[in-house]
């Protein structure tokens, strides 16, 4: 089915560039968050309890170091979806004179 | 407290994903790390060979052919290793140890030996099985250390 319905909401700028910035560490886009929300209503036929009050939990955040932010840029970064493939050892060793003469 | 040595290629393993098995050790390592206790050390000559298979390699040149776009990747990837890691020099004493060190395969790999030991590395993180194995410095390969973190205390 082609996703051609447009939703559009009013949002406060600062907010907006704060949530942005969060889902964009996770890989994500609003789009994307309101297709999830829209698909959960529409799969269980019901609205997500926090949706419905307003209301949820905030815990303490997770303390986060620059190893985390490393694993994630692994896991879902800039780099996560391209073939790297030819950045093989191999190509290393060739670039640092090596290889070529191994015994 | 851990001092992280890496090579060249345990360096490339940090910024690209190349391989779904070191991938997934790296990954693993650095859900275990802790700024508090941990840092990553990278020896100036292993920024160097990073920046050239990017920048002038003939695999790097084939994927991309233009010199824009390899700087371009070049400069990114040193930019991410630079904020994250600690450069360690290669320096006099550095090239005076290495030039008597007969036991690595070659130069590149003696200067790298002698880094960790002046930079008092606790581990060379490496994947290179000819390299480091008669190291002062252990050599652990990123599966091994993987597996070192998970059962430290």
């Amino acid at each position: 089915m082609a996703a051609t319905a447009l939703v559009s909401a009013r949002l406060d700028p600062s907010m907006r560039e704060q949530a942005t910035a969060i889902l964009r560490k996770a890989n994500l886009t609003d789009t994307t968050v309101i297709r999830r929300v829209y698909e959960y209503i529409v799969t269980t036929g019901d609205v997500p309890e926090f949706v419905k009050t307003g209301e949820f939990e905030v815990g303490a955040p997770a303390e986060r170091d620059h190893f985390d932010d490393m694993a994630e840029w692994l896991a879902c970064g800039p780099f996560a979806d391209e073939d790297w493939t030819w950045l093989s050892d191999d190509v290393v060793a060739d670039s640092k004179g090596r290889g070529w003469n191994d015994e | 407290m851990s001092r992280i040595l890496l090579d060249t290629n345990a360096a490339i393993d940090l910024v690209f994903p190349r391989e779904q098995e070191r991938r997934e050790a790296m990954i693993a390592i650095l859900c275990e790390l802790s700024e508090e206790r941990d840092e990553l050390l990278l020896p100036s000559l292993c920024l160097k060979d990073v920046s050239y298979v990017l920048e002038n390699s003939a695999a790097a040149k084939r994927r991309w052919a233009e010199r824009a776009d390899r700087m371009a990747l070049s400069s990114r990837a040193r930019s991410y290793l630079l904020a994250h890691c600690t450069i360690v020099a290669v320096d006099d004493l550095v090239c005076r140890r290495a030039h008597r060190n007969h036991t690595e395969p070659d130069f590149n790999d003696a200067l790298v030996a002698e880094c960790a030991v002046i930079a008092h590395a606790d581990v060379i993180l490496s994947s290179d099985r000819r390299a480091f194995n008669a190291s002062l410095v252990p050599k652990m390969s990123p599966q091994e250390f993987a597996r070192h973190l998970a059962v430290r205390d």
